[in-house]
């Protein structure tokens, strides 16, 4: 807790319908964020039950430095995945780290079931299980109708659930305060298992700063980076939707279930056509002072007959592109919003849904399913069938929707064709064929993630193509670590050349700590680690990952990728993670040189 | 020789176009952004025939390079 030598942890038990509240001093060696709620994860899984079990935990954090400084705008959410069956995280922004803070929670965590659909008012002076029957099963109005119903003063946050998380697709997202997202690896799901609809966080008291000119002298010099700077400015601009050109241009972009690494109409989707043909607002997370979030308008007919038009405002990133367009051949940006449209209705994480439609769609061809599997001809390019099956995937409407709806992995071990299935690690594949960076990358990195160690970036650097197999696993794993380091403060990850290490140092200085930099890298290892033991706990097995055999077949901005060495770095990372699960980590023991 | 510069993506700074710039016999790609006053810093990446290039790589006469943001995550 801000100012305090505790981190303050808010336990909900959902069977028993009790709350505890802990001051937890032993937690403060974690710092925050991803580093206490690996922790607690750690502390409260049960690796004998299944991911969706009553008795598995959901975890909410923010980090040290969260709503303090500019950008420190995130939530981590940890779990057990149900869709890769180990450890579980996702990061969102929006209001919900702010309101966190200010209602006094560092940490939330969620265990049981209830008896029936529930939301969670959450505030400093209460907690309240209130009665959601009537929104169960509804996708639209959620939030609006919780704020209705809740007339507590203070800032507000509502994260929710649509269909899918009620019917518990294996990847099904919580919408956070509209336009953000705990996106991957299916906590929506985790929030269906246990009734829970929604939660709504209201911080509802103000903590005042000590030696308030040292604080607005570093908030200020952070504040004049982010918008006074080159730094940030491309994620207000254009967005990362800027990166369609640059990745078609060097053969990076995801093609039709990557069968190429090219898109003929990628100039079509760029972001500066979204930009001019749609882009109507750019809002952003609580504390943040870039804007990157870009809302395109969609103006659309919704009944044949009778002039029946509405307008849509649809949230869209690179990623959302990237997976419902070049992946399924989408050519025009109407196209893409409104398929969009359709999974942000039902609460599905974007990438993992396009992966899946492009798996179904090269499997029909194929004939390893039929058009009585699918229902409609799912074809690339062909936005009407893709809207179809995204709604049957969210209700799980047939056999072959319901086993979709659990992921590509397994999608494809049911029906086969595991070769061109593009998963790492069972989670779906995201936006990057850059080379052994990305790939790698993706495998070894702890939640099967491009951001975990963001080794797309390593792929774009001088002399990638020549970085032996020893260099590059060191590069991947030090990224890592420092990366767990930066999401236990919780910071958006956009903002990462913003906060160097001295820059991280002088914030925590403002706030009277005295934190030095090989503290912060102890906390890295030190979390890097606790999420290994989880998923060692949990069973995974890096030896394990088996990678398409797309990935070799289809040439990456590197060029054709070896899969013999592929593995090799695999096994690499493997033994350097063992090493570092053999290190004593723990505050006492005395600094690793 | 003469090298053409490429900007599909727009900066804050630099608006789309093709510019040619005339430069010594195997003068590097920062050379030729010198030349034209342009940060590279603004944008991040070089693509030259589908691959990526750097600062201080040399250029060819007739040889077209794609200046474009760099790629990060999203």
């Amino acid at each position: 807790m801000l100012y305090e030598s505790y981190i303050s942890v808010l336990y909900i038990d959902l069977t028993k319908q009790k709350i505890r509240i802990q001051h937890r001093e032993d937690l403060m060696p974690y710092l925050g964020g991803v580093g206490v709620a690996s922790k607690l994860l750690e502390e409260n899984m049960r690796p004998d039950l299944p991911p969706l079990a009553p008795e598995q935990p959901i975890v909410l954090a923010i980090g040290a430095l969260s709503s303090v400084f500019p950008v420190m705008t995130k939530t981590v959410a940890m779990f057990i995945s149900p869709l890769t069956g180990e450890l579980g995280e996702s990061y969102a922004g929006g209001r919900l780290a702010m309101c966190m803070l200010h209602a006094g929670y560092d940490a939330i965590v969620i265990t049981g079931k209830s008896e029936k659909p529930q939301y969670l008012s959450i505030s400093r002076k209460d907690i309240k299980f209130q009665d959601a029957r009537a929104l169960w099963g509804n996708n639209d109005h959620i939030g609006s109708t919780i704020r209705e119903r809740e007339s507590s003063p203070g800032k507000r946050s509502i994260i929710r659930i649509g269909s899918a998380g009620e019917n518990l697709v294996s990847f099904a997202s919580v919408c956070v305060d509209t336009y953000r997202h705990f996106g991957r690896l299916g906590l929506g799901a985790a929030f269906g298992s246990k009734y829970i609809k929604a939660i709504s966080v209201v911080g509802d008291s103000d903590i005042p700063v000590k030696n308030f000119p040292q604080y607005m002298k570093t908030w200020r010099s952070i504040y004049e980076k982010c918008t006074e700077t080159d730094m940030m400015s491309k994620y207000h601009d254009a967005g990362t939707p800027i990166n369609i050109e640059p990745l078609n241009a060097v053969g990076g972009l995801p093609t039709r279930n990557l069968q190429s690494g090219r898109f003929e109409d990628a100039s079509e989707l760029s972001g500066d056509n979204f930009a001019v043909k749609h882009l109507v607002r750019k809002n952003a997370c609580a504390g943040c002072p870039v804007g990157c979030i870009h809302i395109g308008q969609l103006r659309r007919e919704f009944a044949s007959h009778g002039h029946e038009y509405e307008v849509r405002n649809v949230g869209y990133d690179y990623e959302l592109i990237y997976a419902l367009g070049t992946f399924l051949g989408l050519s025009k940006t109407e196209d893409v919003l409104d398929l969009i449209d359709a999974v942000e209705l039902y609460g599905m994480d974007a990438m993992s849904t396009g992966v899946v439609l492009g798996w179904a769609t090269e499997a029909l061809a194929q004939d390893l399913v039929t058009l009585e599997d699918t229902v409609v001809p799912l074809a690339f390019g062909d936005v009407e069938s893709y809207k179809v099956a995204v709604e049957r995937i969210a209700r799980r409407d047939n056999l072959f929707y319901s086993i979709l709806g659990e992921g590509v992995y397994k999608a494809a071990r049911a029906y086969g064709g595991q070769n061109f299935a593009m998963q790492i690690g069972g989670n779906e594949m995201a936006g990057y064929h850059t080379g052994y960076g990305s790939l790698v990358g993706q495998a070894v990195g702890a939640r099967h993630s491009h951001l975990c160690n963001g080794g797309y970036s390593i792929d774009q650097g001088k002399g990638a193509a020549d970085l032996d197999e020893q260099t590059l696993t060191d590069k991947i794993f030090s990224e890592e670590m420092e990366r767990c380091m930066l999401n236990s403060l919780v910071m958006c990850l956009f903002a990462r050349k913003v906060y160097d290490r001295e820059t991280i140092l002088e914030a925590f200085h403002a706030l009277g700590s005295d934190m030095t930099a090989e503290e912060l890298s102890r906390v890295g290892r030190r979390i890097l680690q606790t999420k290994l033991r989880i998923k060692k706990k949990l069973g995974f097995k890096l030896e394990s990952i088996v990678l398409p055999k797309r990935y070799f077949e289809t040439e990456s901005s590197l060029g054709t990728l070896k899969e013999e060495t592929a593995y090799s770095m695999i096994r690499r990372y493997s033994s350097v993670c063992e090493s570092l699960l053999q290190q004593d980590l723990s505050a006492s023991a005395s600094p690793a040189p | 020789m003469t090298v053409t510069i490429i900007i599909s993506c727009p900066s804050a700074k630099h608006s789309k176009g093709r510019f040619d710039v005339t430069l010594d016999e195997g003068s590097t790609a920062a050379a030729a952004l010198n030349k034209l006053q342009i940060d590279f810093d603004e944008f991040g990446l070089l693509v030259s025939e589908h691959k990526i290039i750097f600062l201080d790589d040399s250029l060819h006469d007739g040889q077209e390079v794609s200046l474009l943001p760099a790629i990060s995550g999203g």
